[in-house]
């Protein structure tokens, strides 16, 4: 079967939508087909350009080559026509929707902007109509289709890790891993706050690099300010597999991103590893998987709530050990692995 | 300098022009330019053109998330289309049924008012949008030509394709057999050269190497070697790796390139230069002519098996004569510019 | 909305009035600046606390491209060329909104294409695509007067060309440019402005005549379609209106139309009775009309516009009596008198100066309508409502436009290929679902 995923190009730009286009493309070889990934270059402003890139979505042939299947991910990419469509929607173009008249909205609220918006949403419903199927990456996208264009998504398909197999269980070490990219969103430097507040002999290692080079500094400043030199550990990037090992042997795993759309591979790398993950109750999509002492403990976002989540994992290894086991089972009950995916996008 | 190579490709098919994009972003990468790629699909039926040359159009690439692209460098048709201030193109063939072969049995446009409009537009979309870009340049003088003689534009330079710059070919010794690599069907003329073994030096030997579109090809060629007697002198190699080919290039004391009426000589024969190696081509060869001087560097010869045949013991009679011709041929890449230093400071000048 | 909002502003003209009223009343909410045009003209500009600038003939791209800091654009078009020529001009360029406030453009065209581009054939190309053959060899001579085949072929279209949306003031406007053209069309009723104003404020207290004579008035621009000489001849006529009435005439005619009603008035020996009292200020307008037992408002033929100065006089709750037809024929049967031929003026005029309770009644309701209907703040709001809901339609249009420009660079022909339907028909699936249908 020939099989084109049709997404949307930031020229430059390579963000975790590519990543799992490429890691589905591979997968999808992987079963003996053929892949080809069609990327269309989509410049979201002034506003008048999304009309533009709409049409010429339309316009575009996303069936040259004859492929037997297309799968789109991303607004304007899954308007191109194709007759076998379905969709794996990783988010809308969001501006136009939840996030309309707000500061991040990229334009002002006027009548012709609403003009704009009003075409983006008509064209979105007809676009979801014209697919076959409808998949999206996450409970609360299926819900935003469904508030937002009348839509039902016909099931939700957690996008996994890269490389799941990397990933496997082993020793409570005497540290937990916080492994992601560094910065205000994800709040390492809470992270390393907590740790003034933790009696226990336990260490906090941060895997990762600053996005800015402010932030490291606030991280490197607090470590010293705190006295906290041997209890923090910065080991700045890591290789996929380096990562692996260290998750594979530490206490449990912290992730605690502020108001974010998806649970983040940091979480599936945890389950990956039976580690019990640690967040807080603004982090947003952690709580799609992460269940409050089920697979995982979700608190306060405050550096105290923190300490104390991170002794009590620590004091109860036996508890520990629950949880993370319990994390793996939620891979398995929500189906997040590779063979379920391709199953329902490809049949 | 942010640098964006566009093109359009078909998805699912295996084309020439895909590797030069992908060898153009490899080598841009190297010489320290922030590089991407924007390859847009493309159908290539006629009525089908003008409504995707519109939405090239369209989309808008002087910008990608608040970072400026510096340039884009514009490859298949019709992705110079694209809007940018800066954008040069590497012109690498037109769409010729709107052309030269308008009217004529290989095209599928018909002459009727709605085919003679398609070909307006194309016709002017090219016109317009070529004219929009900074530089032109193409990849052989018989493209030049054409941009020329069809669009009234004259070409800023000839940008040959080179090899990528990690490639595996070098020289090696001059062994007893010729060597043509190339995709195996009738307008390569692999018959011709299993004919012309029929009046060389019985010891002579022909190494054909590739695979055909029309998998029956390649038997049918073995059963021209069996008709014509030489079928143990004839080795198909089939499908083989790049180091393979490098091996088999180093060895020979010769390469052939006997395609009928080509655009370009072939990145064979640019192998063959990097080895050291003549090539002989025919009269009517095409682009080839312009990198092979006969005596020179390689040798041409009427596309006739008693002429190829004369050729090809020549090379294979005088071992040292033929590697005078090939260090010639190793010069002719300095001479012809076919190196990615200059294609790179062409395109980003 | 920062509006930008195109009008002539002459001392003495209507439209002027009109912008000043409306916007006012529009910057209670919004940004507007007036763009004034005609100010390097012999008319003297009004003066007035609105923020004002220059709207210049022949635009150049320096100052259209200052438009795009509008939100939006307004122009107020009517058929005299001086007044309106840079407003069409940036019109024409800038989508926005257009006023019409006169129906007929030909006049206006027809000097454009003769003085202006000194290409008289092309007024003649732009009769015959607008509407038809037959009214391009009307083109052919210089026409003044004959308003039946004006309005038949009033060659509003040119100047909505690339309209987002027009606003006229009456049905009778809003169906004939909706037949003409697809575009969004609101008819919205006029504001108070000018004379209108000032009858609308108070009542004017009634002025009791010295010579027991009726008074009826007919006032406003001194047009042959005005009818004032059939008033004059129906007058005439009847020994009862001789002798009963007093009939004043306000307002400027040509010379020459000036000249024949005085030698009508002289000719019928009604020097007693009928005056031509030439212009007069809104002032004594005011006092007029508070004198007025009558007023006349004829106009046959109409061309289409709506008229201020009915308004006005239904304001100052005097029985005035109007063509029934266009415009005229949207006020209620029982606020105004209507006629259908000039056989039935001194019938009419003989029964209201015989009844004054009737005449009393005419002018009573006739102001109850005028205020419910004719309100600033009222139109004001309309205009905003139209306005949001042409701007939304705006991002479609523009990307219609810019197709078209993709379109005419490749040399697309519609005739021979369907590219460009199927590019419109896109365009149009995108176009949200809208209140103007």
């Amino acid at each position: 079967m020939k099989v084109a995923l049709v997404n949307v190009q930031c020229p430059f730009v390579r963000g975790g939508a590519e990543i799992l286009a490429d890691s589905l493309a591979h997968r999808i070889r992987g079963r003996g087909h053929a892949v080809e990934q069609i990327k269309i270059p989509f410049k979201w402003y002034p506003p008048r350009s999304i009309p533009e890139h709409m049409l010429a979505c339309r316009l575009l042939r996303v069936d040259a080559g004859e492929p037997d299947l297309a799968i789109a991910f991303k607004f304007p990419a899954y308007i191109c026509p194709f007759s076998k469509k379905r969709l794996w929607l990783f988010h809308q173009f969001r501006q136009a929707y939840e996030l309309w008249g707000t500061e991040y909205a990229g334009m002002q609220d006027n009548a012709e902007t609403r003009g704009i918006r009003d075409m983006i949403r008509a064209a979105d419903t007809r676009a979801f109509h014209s697919a076959e199927k409808i998949f999206t990456n996450s409970e609360i996208v299926a819900k935003r289709l469904l508030n937002g264009n009348g839509i039902e998504a016909d099931a939700v398909l957690y996008p996994p890790l890269d490389r799941p197999e990397l990933f496997g269980p082993g020793e409570f070490g005497d540290y937990f891993f916080y492994p992601s990219r560094i910065g205000a969103a994800k709040r390492q430097l809470l992270a390393v706050e907590a740790m003034a507040h933790v009696r226990s002999p336990f260490r906090l290692v941060i895997a990762g690099k600053p996005d800015s080079d402010e932030y490291g500094r606030q991280m490197l400043a607090a470590i010293e300010r705190l006295g906290l030199r041997d209890r923090v550990q910065l080991l700045g990037w890591v290789t996929e597999e380096q990562k692996a090992d260290w998750m594979r042997g530490s206490c449990g795993a912290i992730y605690i991103p502020f108001d974010e759309d998806s649970y983040g591979f940091v979480t599936l790398e945890a389950f990956q590893s039976r580690k019990p993950l640690v967040t807080f109750t603004d982090s947003g999509g952690t709580h799609e998987l992460v269940r409050h002492n089920r697979n995982g403990l979700i608190v306060e976002p405050s550096a105290a709530a923190l300490a104390d989540a991170l002794e009590r994992v620590w004091a109860d290894k036996a508890a520990a050990r629950t949880l993370g086991e319990n994390g793996f089972a939620t891979l398995g009950e929500l189906r997040i692995d590779w063979e379920f995916i391709l199953d329902r996008l490809l049949d | 300098m942010r640098v964006l190579i566009a093109s359009t490709f078909v998805p699912f098919v295996k084309g020439g022009a895909s590797k030069i994009v992908d060898d153009l972003h490899r080598e841009l990468l190297r010489r320290g330019f922030e590089t991407d790629t924007a390859l847009i699909p493309f159908h290539s039926d006629w009525p089908e053109i003008a409504a995707q040359t519109a939405a090239i159009r369209l989309l808008d690439v002087t910008e990608s998330a608040g970072n400026r692209i510096d340039r884009v460098i514009a490859i298949r048709a019709p992705a110079y289309a694209l809007r940018h201030p800066n954008k040069v193109a590497w012109f690498i063939h037109h769409y010729r049924e709107a052309y030269d072969l308008w009217n004529t049995e290989w095209s599928g446009m018909p002459d009727d008012e709605r085919g003679r409009h398609h070909r307006d537009m194309m016709r002017r979309s090219d016109d317009l949008y070529l004219r929009e870009c900074r530089k032109v340049f193409t990849n052989s003088k018989v493209v030049a030509n054409r941009v020329l003689e069809f669009n009234g534009l004259r070409p800023d330079g000839i940008l040959y394709p080179p090899l990528q710059s990690d490639h595996p070919f070098r020289p090696g010794p001059f062994g007893d057999y010729l060597l043509y690599v190339s995709r195996l069907n009738p307008i390569k003329r692999q018959a011709l050269a299993i004919e012309a073994l029929r009046h060389t030096d019985p010891e002579l030997r022909l190494v054909i190497a590739g695979t055909g579109d029309d998998p029956t090809f390649a038997s049918k060629l073995e059963a021209r070697a069996r008709e014509a007697g030489v079928a143990e002198r004839v080795r198909f190699t089939g499908y083989i790796t790049e180091a393979d080919k490098a091996e088999l290039t180093a060895g020979c004391c010769g390469a052939l390139y006997l395609a009928f009426d080509e655009d370009s000589y072939g990145y064979s024969t640019l192998e063959a230069f990097h080895a050291h190696k003549p090539v002989v081509t025919l009269t009517d060869s095409g682009g080839s002519l312009e990198v092979i001087r006969d005596g020179h560097n390689g040798l041409i010869c009427e596309p006739e098996p008693k002429a190829l045949a004369e050729a090809m013991n020549r090379l294979w009679r005088d071992r040292v004569a033929g590697q005078r011709l090939g260090d010639a041929a190793h010069a002719s890449l300095q001479l012809h510019g076919i190196h990615w230093d200059r294609v790179i400071e062409k395109l980003t000048a | 909305m920062r509006i930008a909002w195109f009008t002539p502003f002459g001392t003495r003209s209507a439209i002027g009035d009109y912008s000043e009223a409306i916007v006012r009343g529009l910057s209670r909410t919004d940004d507007v600046t007036i763009f004034v045009s005609g100010a390097a003209g012999p008319e003297p500009m009004r003066e007035s606390e609105l923020r004002c600038a220059s709207a210049p003939v022949d635009p150049e791209p320096a100052f259209l491209e200052s438009l795009d800091g509008f939100d939006l654009l307004v122009y107020n078009m009517g058929n005299h060329l001086e007044n309106h020529l840079p407003i069409y001009q940036t019109a024409i360029r800038k989508p926005g909104i257009v006023i019409l406030h006169d129906l007929v453009l030909r006049d206006f065209f027809r000097r454009y294409f003769t003085l202006h581009l000194r290409t008289p054939e092309s007024y003649r190309l732009y009769l015959g695509v607008a509407h038809g053959s037959e009214a391009e060899q009307f083109g052919r001579s210089d026409e003044a007067g004959d308003d039946c085949r004006r309005l038949a072929a009033p060659l509003f279209s040119p100047a909505l060309q690339r309209a987002l949306g027009a606003i006229v003031h009456s049905d009778y406007a809003r169906r004939r440019v909706a037949d003409e053209v697809s575009l969004p069309v609101r008819a919205i009723d006029f504001p108070l402005f000018g004379p209108c104003e000032i009858t609308a404020t108070t009542r004017l207290p009634k002025r009791s005549t010295t010579d027991g004579r009726v008074r009826i008035l007919a006032f406003g621009m001194l047009n042959a379609n005005k009818l004032i000489l059939d008033i004059i001849v129906a007058i005439a006529g009847s020994e009862r209106l001789r002798t009963a009435c007093r009939f004043d005439v306000i307002g400027q005619g040509s010379d020459d139309y000036e000249a024949t009603l005085a030698r009508a008035i002289a000719d019928a020996g009604l020097d007693s009775t009928v005056r031509l009292v030439g212009w007069q200020n809104d002032e004594r307008l005011r006092t007029a009309l508070a004198a007025a037992d009558i007023v006349v408002n004829l106009r046959n033929p109409h061309t289409g516009e709506s008229s201020a100065s009915l308004i006005t006089s239904l304001l100052a709750g005097v029985a005035t009596v109007v063509w029934d037809h266009g415009s005229y024929s949207e006020v209620p049967d029982d606020a105004v008198v209507k006629i259908r031929s000039s056989d039935e003026i001194a019938g009419t005029l003989e029964r209201l100066v015989g009844d004054e309770c009737e005449r009393i009644a005419y002018g009573e309701r006739a102001r109850l309508h005028a205020l419910a209907r004719f309100d600033t703040r009222l139109y004001c709001e309309k205009f905003r409502e139209f306005a949001r809901d042409v701007l939304r339609r705006k991002p479609v249009l523009e990307l219609a436009d810019t197709a078209a420009q993709v379109l005419a660079e490749m040399g697309a022909s519609h005739e021979i290929d369907d590219l460009a339907m199927r590019i419109g028909k896109i365009v149009a699936e995108f176009e949200p679902a809208s209140a103007l249908g």
